[in-house]
């Protein structure tokens, strides 16, 4: 294990028996690793198999095969050690406990974690300051709006001390300004605190704004995994945009057709062609229909492609290989 | 693993906090539980009729009811503590704890069993003053019994747990449960020895001897000590295993916090 690598998951699997002799791979022979003082987003359709990797490494779902190593503890042979090192905020506001006020519930789980509330009483303190919650510390956590009670749920998942901070869906359900909130804050942790966040979303923007490294999975599968900005400018340097003047023949458009990854966009006073250059050759074919009909070329820009469009990408493309 | 007292006082204030903020409801639920001793002693007095000499009966009835009630208490926490924390969402935070669930849930369950001695106590008085009838209340000998017999019924919680984990929604079929602790607790052991084994059964006849006939704990053999220590402990381990076995079945099947 790297000096810096805090989780280390080797060809982890799991399988559920669906009817007898029959199984579903949710997670299949994944390997990865967090290192310390990262974001690392997951990211996946539905049923992709994060939340499960998530379980897995809680040791809340038990794996099929393979190994998770925690701050190089062995999570199978020794779960409550193992945990002491690991927080998790799941999917949905029920990570807290509802009845208790904003401190109690960090108390109380400083307490679940082996630490006595009263000798961190400052940390506790410093953690409702941080996370904005000062005003409400006495107010119980069910009388909360959804943005605060998510902003506890991380705190408690914070004042315990553990270095790896796992989020399932961390902004889900939260309105624009919430969830702007909750990303400053996650950069603001792994700044100031050079913790590792491991985050699952749906949500493009909590990727391009806080994750430093993202693993993409589709039918349980790793498909991609990369520096959030390398995977960006993969794909944007290889996508351009060919504005033409007015609307192309019906005979362009049948030849444009046979070119792979290629989209038409047609407008009123121009047609956009956006072409992906899997192949330089697909730039001398495009322009070579145009030039055939005399189209005016009114401009050829390097499109910009937000991390939205690169998901869909790698996934159409997993999902064509397989 | 961590100190365990750091768990326990952390639980302990979280019940004492629930406790406090939620005393409307205890006292409700004290009072219902007072209304239907009411209504069965109503009856009770309809069916022997007032002139009648009923001997021990009326004390085995305020004894069998209060034993009851501290049973079914005991049983339905750890029980309640499992379905209502997975329909909260909270349970995964629980198993996320430093330490191992199945001994976070019996220390919650000792601590809750402390409450239920208080609220025993209240009921009891209450039955007492409406019946008149005054029992021996030797707290010094009903304690350590009133542990041990609720070690036996912590195990069959425990069990009953680890069911609803699988099953999830039994909530109406687990109800069937406190009709068979009205049993266990009013088995007839001295006349069928083998139903000591029972869980309930030999502590509730030993509690009864102590309120009724004004029996002391010193006058129990140490075998009979023996064997009440050993049913409890016989069943809170098998609770522990079946628990266990359910959770891990519960763990593969990918469904812990599923409701």
């Amino acid at each position: 294990m790297n000096r810096d690598c805090v989780l280390k998951v080797i060809g982890l699997t799991k399988k559920y028996s669906v009817k007898k002799q029959q199984a579903v791979n949710a997670v299949n022979n994944i390997s990865f690793e967090a290192y310390k003082g990262e974001v690392l987003g997951f990211l996946g359709p539905n049923g992709a198999g994060k939340t499960t990797t998530i379980k897995m490494i809680c040791s809340l779902i038990k794996a099929t095969n393979g190994k998770i190593f925690i701050e190089g503890v062995d999570s199978n042979k020794s779960r409550s050690k193992s945990l002491r090192n690991i927080s998790a905020v799941f999917e949905g506001n029920r990570n807290i406990f509802w009845r208790l006020t904003v401190r109690e519930n960090l108390e109380f789980f400083a307490s679940l974690k082996g630490h006595n509330p009263k000798k961190i009483r400052d940390k506790i303190q410093y953690y409702i300051e941080f996370f904005d919650l000062k005003e409400k510390e006495n107010e119980a956590a069910r009388n909360l709006s959804r943005g605060m009670q998510q902003k506890l749920s991380i705190a408690t998942a914070m004042v315990n001390g553990c270095n790896i901070i796992l989020l399932d869906e961390p902004t889900l359900g939260l309105d624009v300004k919430a969830s702007y909130n909750i990303r400053k804050l996650l950069k603001e942790i792994v700044k100031e605190e050079n913790k590792t966040i491991i985050l699952t979303t749906h949500d493009m923007n909590v990727v391009q704004d806080t994750c430093d490294r993202v693993i993409i999975m589709n039918k349980g599968k790793i498909v991609a995994e990369d520096k959030t900005k390398n995977l960006l400018r993969l794909f944007s340097m290889k996508k351009y945009n060919f504005v033409v003047e007015g609307k192309i023949s019906p005979e362009q458009k049948k030849e444009f057709k046979m070119i792979p990854y290629l989209d038409i966009e047609e407008k009123e006073l121009e047609t956009e062609i956006i072409i992906t250059l899997e192949n330089p050759q697909i730039f001398y074919d495009v322009t070579r229909i145009l030039s055939k009909e005399d189209s005016i070329i009114k401009n050829i820009e390097n499109k910009e492609l937000n991390f939205e469009k690169v998901f869909v990408k790698i996934i159409g493309g997993s999902e064509e290989s397989a | 693993m961590p100190s365990v007292w750091i768990l326990t006082k952390g639980l302990m204030k979280k019940e004492i906090i629930e406790f406090k903020r939620y005393l409307f409801n205890t006292i409700g639920g004290i009072l219902t539980v007072y209304v239907i001793f009411l209504l069965l002693f109503s009856g009770y007095k309809g069916v022997s009729g007032m002139n009648i000499d009923t001997g021990d009966t009326l004390e085995n009835l305020v004894v069998g009811f209060v034993l009851w009630n501290f049973l079914m208490f005991s049983y339905q926490d750890v029980k309640n503590t499992i379905t209502e924390e997975n329909k909260r969402g909270t349970l995964e935070q629980l198993y996320m704890s430093a330490y191992p669930f199945t001994l976070l849930i019996i220390i919650k369950s000792v601590i809750s069993m402390f409450f239920n001695f208080i609220f025993t106590g209240i009921i009891l008085i209450l039955t007492m003053a409406t019946t008149k009838v005054f029992l021996n209340i030797d707290i010094i000998s009903l304690i350590p019994l009133l542990i041990l017999t609720g070690l036996s019924i912590l195990g069959i919680g425990l069990m009953l747990g680890g069911l609803s984990l699988i099953f999830k929604k039994v909530g109406s079929y687990m109800q069937i449960v406190q009709f068979l602790i009205v049993g266990l607790v009013a088995v007839p052991v001295n006349r069928f020895p083998i139903l000591r084994l029972l869980p309930g059964s030999l502590g509730a006849s030993m509690i009864r001897r102590i309120t009724i006939y004004g029996e002391n704990i010193l006058d129990f053999s140490s075998f009979e000590m023996l064997k009440l220590t050993g049913v409890g402990i016989l069943y809170l381990t098998l609770g522990c295993i079946i628990y266990k076995i359910c959770e891990s079945k519960v763990m593969e099947k990918g469904i812990l916090g599923h409701f």
